[in-house]
């Protein structure tokens, strides 16, 4: 009898683990925290390398006739073994440098919008008064290109329980002046991880 | 424990035993049926409930339905489900204890379809193919150094595949990494039985890199024709026939212990000829490079041959034990139904992923820039089966690479 009452309370007790264990939860976290599943480029990777490279070029001195430089993002071409949206790189650059006061941008994605708009507006639906004038769009002054690269290493195959990822990221940025064709600004950031995966699971 | 209660659990292991053996998913048997019949929409109706699917079977759910829309020119659509059996063949390398157990006792079809190497490998070619036609370079870049990857982890077994080298080269030289597409082109060079194959290629490139040695050497493997500037350029992928269909091989040791192992059935090579033709005037092809799936697949099969025949001997081993426990505790007729129950069900696992072609092509034609309407003759068989295909009207401007995808089934 008592043997059997034991059995039921190990019974009910690797049946509520095992329930819990299957919940699903969700829960904030903080897009400053670093979090990572494996060795692969997550956000917390984005994030350390927009710091890393945005600070360098805020503090990067122009000519006194640029004051304030005008620049034109061409992106950053993904030369890595992973499908990651680089754009969101790019972005988040564009955007610190914007509101650091000290580079315009040209928005090179609305140019065909701006295109349509002003045709619009020299066609007879709009007042003659309020229309833009034409040819008064600010010329980019430098290109912000880059290149994001990876080298990835696995573990030789041998006897293991586990299997281990090494993985290598560096982002190259650089500002190249449209008139010269030299590079006015260049600057890289590296990044390394290994990771450990089981070989065996349930 | 009771006999009434082993009894029934012996009942119950047979009957799961028996369904589970030779046991495909029913929409995978009917979209194959439809894609070979040619009903494309069918085919791909029959695909459309992945909650269909056990996990068992997800893995050709996502390369048979990934193939069958590139087929039909749904490249998008068919990305997502080439993506997806990517990410399942990531997470199918930790190997799972529990059916690893249930697979000593029952059968390998209990386990979930990893897919053979060259059948991971190709879902990397299609979805370099995919990307290529839908422009997106750098993202086909991405599984050229995927596929690399797995061509680098197992050599021997895809060696073979001229088909995907051919494409991992064109996707580092269409994004101007030309040392790494050179280094591609090579690799190609010395594993292809023919040395003029790819030497226009090694060529051009050898001249770019300033590599004047080389170039002078592979100057001499190419026509005259050949060596004109192409302004423009036509890349056809071309899946020519059926793919091999695996078969059980068995070994039986008497009275009733088998021991049975997936094979692929023989099958005739499937070579054609493919020509592209404008105004009845037929384009010289820059580079042809062929891949014999049949070949490759062998290949793949064989270099795990040992580590199946090593499971098959354990499980032989295992279900003789369970046998004899049987029979020692029942009647001699139920011993004998059990046994008998074991060996029908030794089935081997002979999943694969069916809709594949025969062979798959990669030709390169030069054009002039403009407009173009072209088209494509196969002859199959030494010439008693001839297919036309008129492709659509391109256009293309100078420097610019069309692709076209074909597929042409038995």
């Amino acid at each position: 009898m008592k043997t059997s009452l034991i059995k039921q309370r190990l019974f009910l007790i690797l049946i509520s683990v095992m329930i819990g264990g299957c919940t699903a939860t969700t829960r904030d976290i903080s897009p400053d925290d670093a979090k990572h599943y494996d060795a692969s480029y997550d956000f917390s990777d984005k994030k350390k390398i927009i710091d890393a490279l945005v600070n360098p070029l805020l503090a990067q001195s122009f000519p006194a006739s640029e004051q304030k430089p005008v620049l034109i993002v061409y992106g950053v071409a993904n030369r890595t073994s992973e499908h990651i949206d680089t754009s969101g790189i790019t972005d988040e650059i564009r955007r610190k440098l914007i509101n650091s006061g000290k580079f315009s941008f040209i928005n090179e994605t609305q140019r065909g919008n701006i295109g349509q708009e002003m045709a619009h507006q020299y066609s007879d639906a709009t007042d003659p008064k309020t229309r833009v004038e034409y040819a008064r769009q600010v010329g980019a002054q430098y290109i912000l290109s880059g290149t994001l690269r990876s080298i990835e290493k696995k573990q030789p195959r041998q006897w293991r329980l586990t299997k281990k990822t090494l993985m290598y990221y560096s982002l190259n940025l650089e500002m190249t002046d449209i008139k010269t064709g030299l590079i006015a600004w260049s600057d890289a950031v590296e990044l390394a991880r290994e990771s450990s995966v089981p070989i065996i699971g349930w | 424990m009771s006999e009434y209660r082993f009894t029934y659990r012996l009942v119950l292991l047979s009957g799961l035993l028996i369904w589970i053996a030779g046991c495909t998913s029913v929409p995978l048997r009917e979209a194959r049926t439809a894609f070979y019949s040619h009903q494309f929409q069918k085919a791909e109706v029959s695909l459309s409930k992945p909650e269909e699917f056990s996990n068992r079977d997800k893995l050709l759910l996502f390369m048979e339905k990934g193939l069958i829309l590139h087929h039909v020119g749904k490249y998008e659509d068919s990305v997502k489900e080439f993506l997806n059996a990517s990410y399942l063949i990531k997470k199918q390398d930790v190997i799972s204890v529990s059916q690893q157990a249930a697979s000593l006792v029952t059968t390998e079809w209990i386990t979930e379809y990893k897919g053979e190497y060259s059948e991971r490998l190709w879902v990397h070619s299609y979805l370099m193919m995919n990307y290529l036609l839908l422009n997106k370079y750098e993202d086909a870049l991405v599984e050229a150094k995927q596929a690399l990857r797995l061509m680098e982890q197992y050599p021997i077994a895809l060696s073979d595949d001229y088909f995907t080298r051919a494409l991992i080269a064109l996707c580092y030289e269409i994004l101007g990494e030309n040392n790494d597409a050179y280094i591609e082109y090579k690799k190609l060079n010395e594993a292809i039985p023919d040395d003029t194959a790819i030497a226009e290629k090694l060529y051009r490139l050898a001249v770019k890199l300033g590599f004047h040695d080389d170039a002078k050497r592979y100057k001499g493997f190419v026509s005259k024709e050949k060596l004109q500037d192409a302004a423009a350029e036509l890349i056809l992928f071309a899946g020519i026939g059926n793919a091999p269909k695996k078969i059980a091989g068995n070994i039986i040791i008497p009275p009733t212990i088998r021991i049975s192992f997936p094979q692929y059935q023989y099958q005739e090579p499937d070579m054609a000829e493919i020509t592209v033709s404008e105004s009845s005037q037929n384009l010289l092809p820059m580079m042809v490079v062929r891949t014999s799936v049949d070949n490759v697949c062998r290949a793949s099969l064989s270099h795990r041959a040992s580590k199946i025949m090593i499971k098959e001997a354990a499980r032989a081993a295992v279900k003789e034990t369970l046998a004899r426990a049987v029979e020692s505790r029942n009647h001699e007729l139920v011993g004998a139904l059990f046994r008998a129950v074991l060996f029908i069900t030794e089935e081997p696992d002979t999943r694969s992923w069916e809709t594949l072609p025969a062979s798959l092509y990669l030709l390169r034609f030069p054009l002039v820039p403009g407009t173009h309407s072209l088209n494509i003759t196969i002859s199959r068989q030494d010439g008693r089966q001839i297919e036309n295909i008129a492709l659509p009207v391109i256009t293309l401007s100078p420097g610019q690479k069309g692709f076209h995808s074909i597929r042409v089934t038995d």
